[in-house]
């Protein structure tokens, strides 16, 4: 336990430099290889911009070891925490799904996820198409008969 | 269906991301028929969420809660199916039941309708863990879940596998045609051991996979091209076969490589009954070894299989365009770690920019690939894509 704590280093698209603890950098499976086979140069992360990197880093320190805890008070205290943390706006809810995709970090990609699972579940049908930007790309026909088929559907 | 420009881009999620969102709705059946109406991206993506079919108030009496299933075409498939493996007995006393299922061996696009469905199973266990969505007995069940599992089994041979598990409920039915000598059919007379000693005796041929796997994908990348997209299609084959094929053999060194390939185990069954064109173009290669690779290779691969967990487990866990996406991302990752291990950075320096460029084409090509399958009616080529995702899984996977 008293090793001293190997840091790495990571290089986001805009060629911002960070450091992490190398316990943090191995719950990215995308570059765990590379950290254990004792990589000492910038970790290139082309996919990933500065400020949302900060993002992860910030998420996965906070998370690491906590996430286990089975102390009432700090997974209490960590639910909050989360909360807070991912009151951030759609764009940058999105870049964090990407980013955890991109990086394999399962919890945090859980939790992007979740966060906007949760966001549909009470939006029309419109509300979800602007969400995702998504266009209707059914006649009005078909629409009609797709409603039509499930009466249940109707009312939505 | 073109790409949202600019700004807009970053609220468009890619498909396999938005799968897993969905499934985390699914708990929600009408937030999730919602999304099916947005627009025909979301419809084909809503049918994949595996609960779709057996969310938690799935009912046995359809009256009480709408009957999801019924906005599918598929349910009459699957119906179908259930009622055939249901009772052999009336199998034998139904005429009509026997001219349906001839009818179904000779029409190609309801055989993939209803492989279609058996493969959307494989990625909604819970479908056949509740005997009651499904709507018959728990044997039945029990029997699917065995194909199913051969399925996985082989699947560097799923378009094989079509035509012997039709083949198989023939001769349940006792209805087998004449004439179709071209036909894999197993000697064993039950549909589920069928499959399952199938599965078992043929597993082995895990080398052929490779081999196998580039042709199925050129296969199905010419069959999931239409007339005016055939020019297109026929240089996505031949980019993403020969992406696969460096890539391959650059992974391949360092490993023990031994001259498998080649494998030849199309039969004429398989052209005949797809229908598809020849698939001559793929095969052969993987004989250029250069030997230069240091041994850590083989290493750095392992390591990297063992980190990203194994290809079984993606297939239970992973929904399906997640896998393919997959196979491409670990591919990448992978060559990152070739990178990172080779000594000698001169020789594999040029290379590998090569396989690194290709790799993101073939990236590109695959886009474009699955927004024509979409355009093309997504859910009749659901079979294809599910077939595509492996052969492209087990050419990067299987290593």
């Amino acid at each position: 336990m008293s090793s001293k704590k190997k840091v790495i280093t990571l290089r986001s698209s805009d060629g911002e430099i960070f450091e992490v603890e190398e316990a943090v950098a191995l719950e990215w499976l995308t570059i765990k290889p590379l950290v254990e086979s004792g990589c000492t140069d910038a970790i290139p992360l082309p996919q990933v911009t500065g400020n949302i990197l900060a993002k992860v880093i910030e998420y996965c320190k906070k998370h690491i070891g906590a996430s286990e805890s089975e102390d009432r008070k700090i997974l209490y205290e960590l639910e909050s925490w989360d909360a807070d943390f991912i009151k951030v706006d759609q764009g940058t809810l999105f870049d964090l799904i990407r980013a955890a995709d991109y990086l394999t970090i399962k919890t945090l990609f859980e939790f992007t996820c979740q966060t906007v699972a949760d966001t549909i579940k009470h939006k029309t049908i419109e509300e979800v198409r602007h969400i995702f930007r998504e266009s209707n790309d059914f006649t009005p026909e078909e629409e009609k008969e797709i409603r039509g088929k499930s009466w249940w559907l109707q009312g939505l | 269906m073109q790409p949202p420009a600019g700004e807009e881009e970053i609220y468009r999620l890619p498909d396999d991301i938005f799968l897993l969102i969905l499934s985390h709705v699914s708990t929600d059946i009408k937030s999730l028929a919602r999304c099916s109406v947005v627009s025909s991206r979301f419809r084909f993506l809503v049918s994949l969420v595996p609960s779709f079919y057996a969310g938690p108030s799935a009912p046995s009496s359809s009256t009480s809660f709408p009957r999801i299933v019924d906005f599918l075409p598929l349910h009459s498939y699957y119906d179908f199916l259930q009622r055939k493996l249901d009772d052999p007995v009336l199998l034998d006393a139904d005429e009509d039941l026997r001219e349906q299922l001839c009818r179904l061996k000779n029409n190609q696009d309801a055989v993939q309708e209803w492989v279609d469905t058996i493969l959307r199973g494989m990625f909604g266990a819970s479908l056949f863990e509740n005997p009651k969505v499904a709507g018959g007995a728990a044997d039945d069940i029990a029997a699917l879940n065995l194909v199913l599992r051969s399925f996985m089994a082989m699947e560097d041979r799923v378009l094989k596998k079509i035509h012997q598990i039709t083949e198989n409920c023939l001769r349940r039915g006792k209805t087998r045609p004449s004439g179709e000598g071209d036909l894999i059919v197993p000697a064993v007379d039950t549909f589920p051991e069928d499959a399952g000693a199938a599965s078992s005796s043929s597993v082995a041929g895990g080398d052929e996979t490779r081999s196998r796997g580039r042709e199925v994908i050129a296969m199905l990348l010419r069959r999931v091209g239409s007339e005016e997209h055939k020019a297109s299609t026929a240089k996505v084959v031949e980019e993403i076969s020969s992406a696969m094929e460096e890539l391959e053999s650059i992974l391949h060194q360092g490993m023990e490589s031994d001259s498998d390939v080649n494998e030849s185990g199309r039969g004429p069954g398989l052209d005949g009954e797809i229908g598809c064109t020849h698939p001559n173009e793929p095969a052969d290669d993987e004989t250029r070894s250069d030997g230069s690779v240091p041994r850590t290779l083989a290493d750095g691969l392992q390591e990297i299989d063992e980190g990203t967990g194994s290809y079984e487990g993606a297939l239970q866990e992973n929904s399906l365009l997640d896998e393919i996406l997959d196979g491409f991302k670990k591919g990448a990752v992978k060559l990152q770690v070739v990178k990172n291990h080779v000594v000698d950075p001169e020789i594999m320096a040029e290379r590998i920019s090569e396989l690194d460029a290709m790799m993101l084409e073939a990236e590109g090509y695959y886009d474009e690939i699955r927004t024509k399958m979409f355009a093309l009616q997504g859910r009749t080529k659901h079979g294809l894509i599910v077939a595509l995702a492996k052969a492209l899984g087990g050419c990067f996977l299987n290593q």
